[in-house]
């Protein structure tokens, strides 16, 4: 049995201990990749609650031979923050707010201290923090906008004024130049 | 790969960044598709990564004490340890009535563990986040709803008790220049004055906005201290506890939480105009 398969299997069986582990173990990343989202400390709180009582509760019909508990619990953070951005946006139509806090996102933000960098410190923070960095910034922007701000494309092409192809173009090639970063196999460039 | 058209929508699928349609049809071609497919797979995994391409932050101290507290709450209301099934009306179900797969799927999985089949199943549980992401969005799109509504309309109810009294006096103060502006509600009965604030930037850090009354040959008095948001607006209900007529309204920027009387000439000053003299 895997470590992630042995952890479920504990937060079905309602053992505290297991949803104290995971939560050290995520807590700091989910609560930062909320933060990230909603620019707002409070929110990011009750983001974080609901996501861990969500895989606490849920545990039991979680099969990890299908996937992360991690991946699992940061999709449902996001989704959750996302939800509320959008109920944000809804309650407060400002536009040019919205927009300053967009264009205040950044994916490749340096750590805010150095205490917090060594929380991150898997393989893939390391390989995908610096390939973000290298990303052309229009090829960046697209992949925020949709990951962060929850826009699709025909929104952010609205956002961005450009055309819906530029904007599939930079995604495609911007997702394309991370997913060689990440596996270290660069496609089509021979070498 | 070239010239097959989907892949293009491989990337926006894979951050829930395609169009309601788009999303539907790619979903659908996906089921025939294994190039497709195996691209899905491929980069879900940079979906992953982002995810640890934030700094992870400190959560606010307290936080794990009140998730493992409501955890134990939760537990006590649904009764014995031991149940799989959530039943928790709030919980989406990850796949109703569903057993845990057992673990007998493993040796099968390691037998054939070909390429073609580990994107097979990375992709599964693309699409199964996929559809779980879209059914817990819905509902706590659906709470976040009402609980707008239900804020919305409390304040609008009040608002409106505060605009539609009997004894009602506004005032609408400005710079010559015309910006900023504010205009102010006095709701005598109610003992209530109205805020709304345009194009007026937050006070500086430990500052504030402070509205003055000033009656005809008298001091000032405070009406109370107010900001207003990073777009310039503020939307904003103050207690009032004057009975006198004023003359004037005024506004002065004072060190956080207000002073008894100006300590600066009032940028933003206008009549009051009314009813009851």
């Amino acid at each position: 049995m895997t470590a992630d398969a042995s952890l479920c299997a504990r937060l079905a069986r309602r053992d505290e201990s297991a949803l104290s582990e995971l939560y050290d173990r995520l807590a700091g990343r989910v609560y930062g990749l909320a933060v990230s989202i909603l620019r707002d400390a409070g929110e990011a709180e009750e983001v974080v609650a609901d996501a861990f009582l969500q895989v606490w509760r849920g545990a039991g019909s979680f099969d990890p031979a299908r996937g992360s508990l991690d991946a699992w619990l940061i999709m449902i953070a996001r989704s959750r923050a996302l939800d509320r951005r959008r109920a944000r946006a809804r309650r407060r139509d400002i536009r040019e707010g919205a927009e300053r806090e967009i264009a205040s996102f950044t994916l490749s933000d340096p750590p805010p201290d150095p205490e917090e960098r060594a929380i991150s410190t898997t393989d893939m923070a390391r390989r995908v923090r610096p390939a973000l960095r290298d990303l052309p910034d229009a090829q960046r922007q697209v992949i925020e906008l949709a990951y962060l701000g929850g826009l699709t494309q025909s929104e952010i092409a609205a956002r961005l004024e450009v055309p819906l192809g530029t904007v599939k173009t930079r995604m495609r090639t911007g997702m394309q130049e991370l997913r060689d970063a990440l596996t270290g196999t660069p496609e089509g460039g021979g070498a | 790969m070239s010239g097959h058209r989907w892949l293009d929508d491989v990337p926006g699928y894979v951050l829930g960044a395609l169009d309601a349609d788009a999303s539907a049809a790619f979903e659908s071609h996906l089921e025939t598709c294994d190039e497709c497919r195996s691209k899905v797979a491929e980069l879900a995994l940079v979906g992953d990564a982002l995810a640890t391409a934030i700094p992870p932050r400190t959560p606010p101290s307290g936080l794990k004490a009140r998730i493992l507290s409501e955890a134990r709450a939760d537990e006590r209301a649904t009764g014995d340890a031991g149940a799989t099934e959530p039943d928790d009306p709030d919980v989406v179900p990850i796949r109703p009535g569903e057993r845990p797969r057992s673990l007998s799927i493993l040796p099968w999985l390691a037998a054939a563990a070909g390429a073609v089949l580990a994107a097979a199943s990375l992709l599964s549980t693309w699409q199964e986040r996929q559809e779980r992401e879209r059914l817990v969005a819905e509902v706590a799109d659906a709470r976040a709803r009402i609980a707008t509504l239900e804020q919305d309309l409390g304040r609008r109810d009040s608002l409106l008790a505060l605009l539609s009294g009997a004894r009602v006096e506004t005032a609408t103060l400005a710079r010559t220049s015309g910006e900023p502006r504010i205009r102010l509600v006095w709701n005598r009965d109610r003992a209530s004055v109205l805020i709304a604030a345009f194009d007026l930037p937050p006070a500086p850090a430990g500052r504030t906005y402070q509205l003055w009354g000033i009656p005809d040959g008298g001091r000032p008095i405070s009406l109370g201290t107010f900001d207003t948001d990073a777009d310039g607006t503020v939307l904003a209900v103050r207690a009032i506890d004057v009975e006198g007529p004023l003359g004037l309204g005024a506004v002065t920027e004072e060190p956080a939480g207000g002073s008894p009387q100006p300590t600066s000439q009032p940028f933003l000053v206008g009549p009051w105009s009314g009813a009851s003299q």
